[in-house]
């Protein structure tokens, strides 16, 4: 294809767009308001992530060993630990303490537990982990000290964060998954859009034809329009996500109670998926349409 | 340039266009195709430029059946040919410039290439001052010969024009003759439907006359009956 034909296919779309702008508006609207759907999902889905990353890393690992385990494992495995990089101390917690731990949080639970004849509380570790360890990273920690022998349970203060996170992923999905669908429905846009485009200019495109004209001079400012409109569409419905985080900053420090909150746009990745999305959508819509009108020619 | 060799053309439900026609016209040629309305003249130009596939025999253009070409290469033929249509086919929207340039762009031409040819086919046909207007602010002449000049604009081959003076009157028939004569004498090949049978006595050609879908020998004893040579 030669720069010229590309060139005159490019001005003609962009023409037919303007010529045709109330056309024009109502299919951007319809995809912008698709698409931004899946863009505010996802910009929800990282932003929760992000705030739980902020404010919900476990600082503490309670780790314990069997009934059987001797005390000097705990206090060997403690003395390992404290070499560790991302571990700000450990503290051995012998049953006694444990038990004056209890009872020190929970006073009036001191009657029930006087009638015990064995103390209850096992004895353990508390690990804590220096504050500049990711949550990722913690999530190993977490994992490798269940690892260690004797330990038959690690508890740490991140159920809530792991649920949240497992939250955001699935919102993530959600919004990709929406973006996939709404592809399809940008799709069935664009088709109409191209069909109302060719019976405007149905006589223009039959003088083209029986004039000679190359199948990709006629057929490509459709093309050209179906790109536009579907990038055009994922483009808006990015503008409209970055207007809400933008609303959302600005709330956030209006308020200080919202401080904290982890707001960031909508990444890079995510635009590039849903503009990826709509161009593919928005020249299948227009493909299929063309194709269609080609084969009666 | 142009053989029909055992041309039939049925339509749906039946209703046949054209039975058995065989016709050569040479490059260079200049002929005229006549008969009574729905005789099948169209047919046969819809068959030249292969907006129509014969139901039977073959049509050779340019040394190409034209059943066998690609829809690109059906193109590339077109893009050799010139057609005037009996409705003009101007587009509306287009002013006269833009009409001719269209073609002209469609056709993969330079900005100022489709100017110079634009212009000067429109001063041929006589529009030069017209170039603004719009189909609709034209007389009917003035669109046939601004249908002329778009299909001349490319330069063809050949020129094909369906029934180009059907709705002028005599002084314009013979005025567009005139420009079609200009056009063959460059050694484009023309063939012209018509059923006016002025312009068959006032320009003695070579005459391929239909009657219910055949070629007969009417035209021939048309051509002998004379008239005004060019």
């Amino acid at each position: 294809m030669s720069l010229r034909l590309l060139r005159m296919m490019v001005s003609d779309g962009l023409l037919a767009l303007l010529r045709g702008r109330g056309l024009t508006a109502a299919a951007l609207l319809i995809i912008t308001l698709t698409f931004s759907v899946s863009a505010l999902a996802l910009l929800a889905a990282g932003n929760l992530a992000a705030t739980v990353e902020l404010n919900g890393r476990p600082g503490v690992f309670r780790v314990y060993f069997g009934e059987e385990a001797p005390d000097s494992e705990a206090v060997e495995l403690a003395r390992r630990l404290r070499h560790r990089d991302g571990i700000a101390s450990v503290t051995v917690v012998r049953a006694g303490q444990a038990r004056d731990d209890f009872l020190a949080a929970f006073p009036e639970m001191s009657a029930g537990v006087d009638l015990l004849v064995d103390n209850p509380f096992p004895p353990h570790l508390e690990v804590t982990v220096a504050d500049a360890v990711a949550s990722a990273r913690r999530r190993e920690l977490r994992a490798a000290l269940g690892d260690e022998e004797g330990v038959v349970a690690v508890l740490g203060d991140d159920l809530w964060t792991r649920r949240l996170l497992e939250l955001a992923r699935l919102i993530r999905r959600a919004g990709l998954a929406a973006g996939l669908a709404f592809a399809l429905a940008a799709t069935l846009v664009v088709a109409g859009v191209t069909r109302l485009s060719l019976a405007t200019r149905r006589d223009e495109i039959a003088v083209m034809w029986v004039v000679g004209a190359p199948r990709a001079f006629i057929s490509g400012p459709f093309v050209v329009e179906g790109v536009v409109l579907g990038a055009g569409g994922a483009l808006l419905a990015w503008a409209a996500s970055w207007g809400v985080f933008r609303g959302a900053s600005m709330l956030a420090e209006e308020h200080p109670l919202l401080g904290f909150l982890a707001l960031a746009p909508l990444p890079a990745s995510s635009v590039l998926f849903l503009v990826s999305c709509s161009v593919v959508a928005g020249t299948a819509g227009a493909l299929l349409t063309v194709h269609q009108a080609a084969r009666a020619h | 340039m142009i053989t029909f060799q055992g041309v039939t053309k049925m339509y749906e439900q039946g209703v046949v266009a054209l039975r058995n026609v065989s016709f050569h016209l040479e490059k260079g040629g200049f002929a005229f195709l006549t008969g009574p309305s729905g005789a099948g003249k169209t047919t046969v130009l819809k068959l030249i430029y292969r907006e129509e596939r014969p139901s039977e025999g073959s049509v050779e253009v340019a040394g190409r059946d034209t059943c066998r070409l690609a829809v690109s290469q059906v193109q590339r033929l077109r893009r050799r040919m010139g057609i005037v249509f009996q409705d003009g086919r101007l587009i509306d929207s287009r002013d006269v410039f833009e009409n001719v340039t269209f073609v002209l762009r469609a056709q993969g031409l330079a900005l100022r290439a489709r100017k110079e040819r634009a212009l000067n086919v429109l001063r041929q046909v006589g529009l030069s001052h017209r170039m603004r207007s719009l189909p609709r602010q034209l007389s009917g002449g003035e669109q046939q010969r601004v249908a002329i000049a778009r299909a001349v604009a490319a330069d063809p081959d050949l020129l094909l024009a369906d029934e180009p003076t059907g709705n002028l009157d005599r002084e314009m028939s013979v005025e567009i003759m005139e420009i079609f004569r200009r056009i063959h004498g460059r050694g484009t090949t023309i063939l012209i439907a018509t059923h006016d049978p002025f312009l068959l006595r006032k320009y003695r050609r070579r005459v391929l006359h239909l009657e219910d879908g055949c070629l007969t020998d009417k035209g021939v004893e048309k051509m002998a009956a004379g008239g005004d040579a060019p």
